[in-house]
């Protein structure tokens, strides 16, 4: 029953990213592969991936989307390109990079083909699984992975962030007068007052219960973000940059990254390694409860406010410099 | 036995929950208006998507999980509407008033 | 199962690399790239998947799956959101100077 249902699924990726390279209008393009996204959140929910599924519904279909649509929108007026290269000879537009692509597929999935024999558990894994509770005090595998056992990798993952916000910022920069929409109508304006409170329960619960439940600060911080987004879109940027400054949004971005360093060598001052949990002075707690597994929940908020604080600055750097009409 | 009669009702409500999902995207492809299109759309997936997540509610083993679900329900009550109406005043205010694509 | 998933995540990121190859939208890259990234991620996924496993929250119920790719999958759906916001703002850069998103037309450091 579940094989057959991940093949429906399978199959339906499948077509919508083919739908999604072969549309010619832009926006349809836009929405198919966002589809696509949703589908594959729900192949990772089903592959018994639950962070995975929560970061990839938030992230890729709802994040990139919006950060799609504004970029479209902000090229809508030049004309749209054709479809393939015209000067080139009619084998080498479709034909030749087609077999190509085939061939590459094909030895791909023989190289895989061979690898897809017996499943069982790597060594590092079964150690991961099983010694979790005790080394680390958290009952989320995957979070304690991220924040404890290769917590150095997130730290590069927050710098990634950095340089992208940066260079978004350097990019589009300057220039333009800056005009600040009116945002849409009265009904969705109360609306969004209404849900707003409940969208930030929901991003504060994904963030702070990280190392008890699937979650963790990297969709915590994008529903954050996606909030952000939200009330730039729903309010006008104007408003939205009145509540929250770009200042106040740059001091949070660095604020989490410091944060993470000073939690880090907080493991050094106490004689253990850089960014060690339990052999400083971080307390295990009891399983399950919220002030439990060390300096989890302190890392998890840095890397929240780095997420939720870098991804709301690169939408309003993209927005700011569309002229909005009265909608 | 109480369950599965409750279970039994849970699976007529997705059932129905998904026919009313069908109609909204049979109502996409088949009006000829925008209007009409968003018209037909929106009452059909609220409808739907309510009754599909009304319908899982037998086949949740906890109260909380159950409680999530209702939470959801009533999450997708309010911004679905919402959002048909921005569609729809963002279309009207692009002069699709005629009988536009 | 797993070999299924393979399969599909191969093809997406054949498909994402036909389409960087050929469509001449500086879109349609991002798209391509987009898609690469998703078949990277399902592969992933796909890859840590054990039969009969939960998920790997604990309490375990039976058996886990991998948590290892999980945390990489992570790690790759945050960088792929942030190396495409950078594509944008360079699309969006690149469009107020040449005024056109055709890439056959961004000839200014050719030769």
């Amino acid at each position: 029953m579940n094989v057959s249902l991940l093949a429906v699924l399978y199959l339906f990726i499948a077509v919508t990213a083919l739908v999604a390279v072969l549309l010619e209008d832009l926006l349809s393009a836009f929405i198919t592969l966002s589809f696509t996204g949703v589908l594959m959140a729900t192949v990772f929910a089903l592959l018994r991936a639950p962070d995975v599924a929560l970061t990839q519904a938030i992230i890729n279909s709802g994040l990139v989307t919006s950060l799609l649509l504004v970029a479209y929108s902000q090229t809508r007026k030049t004309p749209h390109p054709p479809e393939v290269c015209d000067e080139c000879p009619s084998w080498l537009q479709v034909k030749v990079p087609a077999f190509v692509c085939s061939v590459l597929g094909l030895l791909l999935f023989r190289g895989l083909y061979s690898l897809a024999g017996e499943r069982s558990l790597p060594e590092a894994s079964a150690h991961y699984l099983a010694r979790t509770l005790e080394e680390t005090g958290a009952l989320n595998v995957v979070g304690a992975l991220l924040l404890d056992y290769r917590a150095f990798d997130t730290l590069g993952e927050t710098t990634v962030i950095f340089a992208a916000v940066s260079g978004v910022s350097i990019l589009l920069s300057g220039g333009r007068r800056v005009q600040s929409g009116h945002g849409l109508s009265y009904i969705v304006k109360r609306g969004m007052a209404l849900l707003t409170p409940f969208i930030l329960l929901y991003a504060a619960s994904i963030l702070f219960l990280g190392h008890l439940t699937p979650g963790g600060g990297f969709p915590g911080g994008s529903v954050f973000a996606t909030v952000a987004i939200l009330m730039c879109v729903v309010y006008g940027t104007g408003f939205e940059a009145s509540r929250i400054s770009s200042k106040s949004k740059e001091i949070l971005e660095a604020g989490g990254a410091i944060l993470f360093v000073l939690v880090g060598l907080l493991g050094i001052a106490w004689g253990a390694g850089f960014l060690s949990n339990l052999p400083a002075p971080f307390s295990a707690g009891t399983p399950g409860s919220l002030l439990s597994a060390g300096n989890m929940p302190l890392l998890n908020i840095a890397v929240g406010l780095k997420v939720g604080a870098g991804l709301s600055s690169i939408f309003y750097a993209m927005i700011k410099i569309l002229e909005l009409e009265d909608d | 036995m109480i369950l599965d009669v409750l279970r039994f009702t849970g699976g007529i409500c997705i059932a129905a929950g998904v026919f009313f999902s069908f109609a909204a995207v049979v109502a996409i492809l088949r009006f000829p208006d925008v209007f009409t299109r968003l018209h037909g759309s929106s009452k059909a997936l609220s409808g739907g998507a309510i009754l599909i997540l009304l319908g899982a509610l037998p086949y949740t083993g906890t109260v909380s999980g159950a409680m999530k679900l209702v939470l959801i329900a009533a999450f997708f009550l309010v911004s679905n509407p919402m959002a048909s109406h921005a569609i729809a005043r963002a279309a009207r205010k692009r002069g699709k008033e005629e009988n536009g694509q | 199962m797993v070999l299924m998933g393979f399969a599909v995540s191969v093809f997406l990121f054949c498909l994402g690399l036909f389409t960087v190859l050929t469509r001449r939208s500086a879109f349609k890259t991002v798209i391509g790239l987009m898609l690469m990234e998703s078949g990277v991620l399902l592969l992933f996924v796909s890859w840590a998947y054990i039969p009969g496993g939960g998920p790997p929250i604990l309490p375990l119920q039976g058996t886990g799956v991998d948590p290892l790719p999980h945390a990489l999958t992570l790690t790759a759906i945050v960088i792929g959101a942030c190396d495409i916001a950078l594509a944008f703002a360079f699309i969006m850069k690149l469009e107020r100077f040449e005024k056109s998103v055709d890439v056959d037309r961004f000839r200014r450091l050719r030769g």
